[in-house]
C-alpha cells in the first residue's frame, strides 16, 4: 500500500528564506456552482488567518447563490479573525448581484492577503472580471475546484469547457485546482475521491495548472481510517464542514 | 451513470426530462431559477424546447397549449409567481389537461423573501385558483425522492388528466445531495387521442376548452370531476411513518421540515421518549386514513411547519378530536431549528404526562 500524506497545511505553511508566509496575496475561488467554493474559501481564510502575520479579508462575491453563502458565516469568520467584505447587512438576504465597493480596496490594500469567493460557472467568474487588471499585477492564485460527480464536471472535456468559460469571463488565468470530489454527505467511498483524482491530474498536466490537494471533510475521512480504508493520494486537506443543513447536528 | 451530486432544482430538471418532459416554459424566480437554468440547457441535448416566457401568466398558457398538442410539459416557479399562474392552474383542471407545476416556495405573503417556507400549503391543496377542483400535490424531503416523484407526478397528471403540483421549498431547491436516476420508474404508456393534434378526416374536430356556456353541461362536468377526485383519493395517497409502532405521542410534518423533525424524533427517542412522524408525502389527497388511525392510538399529536398554521388544520380533520392536535411552526423564512423542534416534543409529553 502507497503511503498517503495528510497535510495540514500544504498549501499554506511555505516559509521562505526569511520565514515569511508564501501565502499568494490574492487567492480566487472559482469552479462550476455546486462544487464547493464557498467550504474551500471559509477553509483557507481560516488557515492562513492562523499562519500568517498579515490581515486576512474574505471576500463574498458570490452573485450566484440565494442560499449558503459565505455570508451566512460571517460571524465564524470574525472569531477567526478574518475581515469580511460582502453586501451591506440590511442586503445580506438578497439576490441582488452585489458587488461591495471595499472589494476593490481591500485587493489594492498590500498589507492584507484577500481570499476571493466567486459564485459558479461563467455567470459568477463574470463578477470579477473588473478587477482583472488589478489582480495580474499581483502574486495571485486563481484555484478551480473540481467535484467530478457534478453534472458538467465530470469529464475532462467537460472541465476544460468550464474552466475556458470561466477564463474568458473574470478574464483571469486559472493557476490551480483543488479535487473536492464527494458525495455530499458521509457514506461515498474513496474511489469517487480517487476518479476525481485522476481527472485533476489530467487537467493539470494539460492545462499547467498546480494540483494543490484533494479535499476531504472530516467525518469522511475519520469513518475511512475507521475502515482501515488509506486512499492512495498525495496530498490531502482535511476540514470540517461549515456549510449544513438544518438537520444536521454539528 | 452511479450516484451524482445536485441541487434540488437540478434533480426536478433532470428527472422531468428522464420522465419524458421535453417541453418547459417558465419565468425565474428565486429560489428556483437553477431549475429554469438547467432546463434551458438540457432540453436543446434531447431535442425538447425550452422557452422563457414573458411572465408567470405566459407560461401557464404556453403549458396549456402544449398539453392540449398531447406532450409532457412543465413549468415552475416560487410563491409570487405561483400565484400568478393560478388562473392557468383552473383553466387546466378544467380542461382536464395534464401538466405539472412546481412551486419552490419562499417566504410571504406577498414578495415576501427568498428565504424557504411552507405558507402556499393552503393555495396548493385546496385548488388555489377558482372554481371547484383540486390537484394532486406531491411533497418530495430528500432530492433522490424528488426523482421519484417528479415521475409520479407526470404519471398521475396522464392517468388522470390533471395538473399535478410538486411542492417544496427554498432549502430543498437549494440544497445539494446524491442522487441515483437509474431507479424503478413508470414507464407506463398513454395513448392521448384526446390530443388536439389534427384529424385526417377520421371524425369531428377535437376540442378543449374550459369554457361552458350552458349551466347543466357545465355541472356536468364538475360531476365528473368530483369522480376523478375521489378515485384520486381512493388510489394516489402516500404517505411514510417513521417509528410510529410504539409511539405515544406523534408528530406531523412534511417536505423538509420532515427532517428536521427526524432529527428531533432521534434526540427524543435516545432520552426513551416513544415519539414517531407521520410524513404526508401526497399533501392532496391528505393521508386522512393513517391519521385517523394512528389518532387512536397514540396520546397526543403536534404539526410542525414553516407557517403559521396550515396543514394543522387538516390534521385536526382527521383526528375528529379524539387527542389534542397542536401546532409549532416558524414563519416568514425562518427554519425550525432541532432544538426548537425538541423542546415541543418533551412538552408535548408532559402535557400528556399531567
Amino acid at each position: 500500500m502507497k503511503c498517503y500524506k495528510v497535510l495540514l497545511s500544504s498549501f499554506i505553511i511555505k516559509l521562505d528564506g526569511k520565514g515569511r508566509d508564501k501565502i499568494k496575496r490574492i487567492t480566487i475561488i472559482t469552479g462550476h456552482f455546486g462544487s464547493g467554493k464557498t467550504e474551500l474559501a471559509i477553509f483557507l481564510a481560516s488557515k492562513m488567518s492562523f499562519q500568517s502575520d498579515s490581515k486576512i479579508a474574505l471576500c463574498d462575491l458570490d452573485v450566484i447563490n440565494p442560499y449558503f453563502r459565505s455570508r451566512d458565516y460571517e460571524k465564524d469568520l470574525h472569531n477567526n479573525d478574518i475581515e469580511f467584505i460582502g453586501p451591506k447587512k440590511e442586503l445580506l438576504k438578497t439576490d441582488l448581484p452585489i458587488v461591495s465597493g471595499k472589494v476593490a480596496s481591500c485587493i489594492h490594500d498590500t498589507k492584507k492577503k484577500v481570499v476571493i469567493d466567486v459564485g459558479g460557472d461563467k455567470e459568477g467568474a463574470l463578477s470579477i472580471g473588473q478587477f482583472s487588471r488589478v489582480i495580474s499585477n499581483y502574486d495571485y492564485e486563481c484555484i478551480f475546484v473540481l467535484n467530478a460527480n457534478r453534472p458538467y464536471v465530470s469529464s475532462l472535456s467537460g472541465v476544460k469547457n468550464t474552466i475556458k468559460n470561466i477564463e474568458s469571463a473574470s478574464k483571469v488565468k486559472v493557476t490551480g485546482i483543488v479535487n473536492n470530489t464527494h458525495l455530499g454527505n458521509t457514506d461515498f467511498e474513496p474511489s469517487d475521491l480517487i476518479e476525481g483524482d485522476k481527472l485533476a491530474k489530467q487537467i493539470s498536466n494539460e492545462l499547467k495548472l498546480t494540483y494543490l490537494f484533494s479535499f476531504v471533510e472530516r467525518k469522511t475521512w475519520k469513518r475511512w481510517v475507521d475502515e482501515g480504508i488509506t486512499p492512495e493520494l498525495e496530498n490531502i486537506e482535511i476540514f470540517e464542514r461549515k456549510l449544513l443543513t438544518p438537520w444536521e447536528e454539528e | 451513470m452511479g450516484k451524482v451530486l445536485m441541487k434540488g432544482n437540478e434533480v426536478i430538471g433532470e428527472s422531468a426530462i428522464q420522465a419524458g418532459c421535453k417541453y418547459f416554459f417558465g419565468y425565474p424566480i428565486t429560489p428556483q431559477s437553477e431549475l429554469v437554468a438547467y432546463m434551458a440547457q438540457r432540453l436543446p441535448e434531447v431535442e425538447g424546447l425550452f422557452l422563457q416566457a414573458e411572465s408567470e401568466v405566459a407560461a401557464i398558457n404556453m403549458v396549456y397549449g402544449a398539453s392540449s398538442a398531447g406532450v409532457r410539459v412543465m413549468t415552475s416557479s416560487s410563491s409570487p409567481g405561483f400565484s400568478l399562474k393560478q388562473e392557468g392552474i383552473s383553466f387546466l383542471a378544467s380542461a382536464e389537461l395534464p401538466a405539472v407545476i412546481v412551486n419552490i416556495a419562499r417566504g410571504g405573503p406577498g414578495l415576501g423573501n427568498i428565504q424557504p417556507s411552507q405558507s402556499d400549503y393552503f393555495q396548493a391543496t385546496k385548488g388555489g385558483g377558482h372554481g371547484d377542483y383540486n390537484t394532486p400535490v406531491l411533497a418530495p424531503s430528500s432530492l433522490q425522492e424528488i426523482v421519484e416523484l417528479t415521475d409520479e407526478a407526470f404519471r398521475i397528471a396522464d392517468e388522470y388528466r390533471t395538473p399535478v403540483i410538486l411542492l417544496g421549498d427554498g432549502m430543498l431547491g437549494q440544497m445539494m445531495e446524491p442522487v441515483d436516476f437509474e431507479v424503478t420508474k413508470d414507464n407506463k404508456e398513454f395513448q392521448k387521442d384526446w390530443a388536439t393534434t389534427g384529424t385526417v378526416g377520421d371524425g369531428p374536430p377535437k376540442t378543449i376548452t374550459s369554457l361552458d356556456l350552458d349551466d347543466v353541461r357545465l355541472e356536468e362536468r364538475n360531476k365528473q370531476l368530483q369522480i376523478k377526485y375521489k378515485k384520486i383519493k381512493a388510489t394516489e395517497t402516500k404517505v411514510e411513518c417513521y417509528l410510529m409502532d410504539d409511539a405515544e405521542v406523534a408528530v406531523v410534518a412534511y417536505g423538509t421540515v420532515s427532517r428536521i423533525v427526524r432529527s428531533a424524533i432521534k434526540r427524543a427517542r435516545d432520552n426513551g421518549i416513544k415519539v414517531g412522524l407521520i410524513r404526508p408525502i401526497s399533501l392532496w389527497p391528505f393521508p386522512v386514513e393513517k391519521i385517523a388511525y394512528y389518532s387512536n392510538k397514540v396520546k397526543s399529536i403536534i404539526t410542525v411547519e414553516m407557517n403559521a398554521g396550515q396543514m394543522v388544520e387538516d390534521v385536526r380533520l382527521a383526528v375528529e378530536g379524539k387527542v389534542p392536535v397542536t401546532f409549532y411552526g416558524r414563519t416568514g423564512g425562518v427554519i425550525p431549528s432541532i432544538n426548537e423542534v425538541h423542546e415541543q416534543i418533551l412538552s408535548m409529553v408532559n402535557e400528556v404526562a399531567k
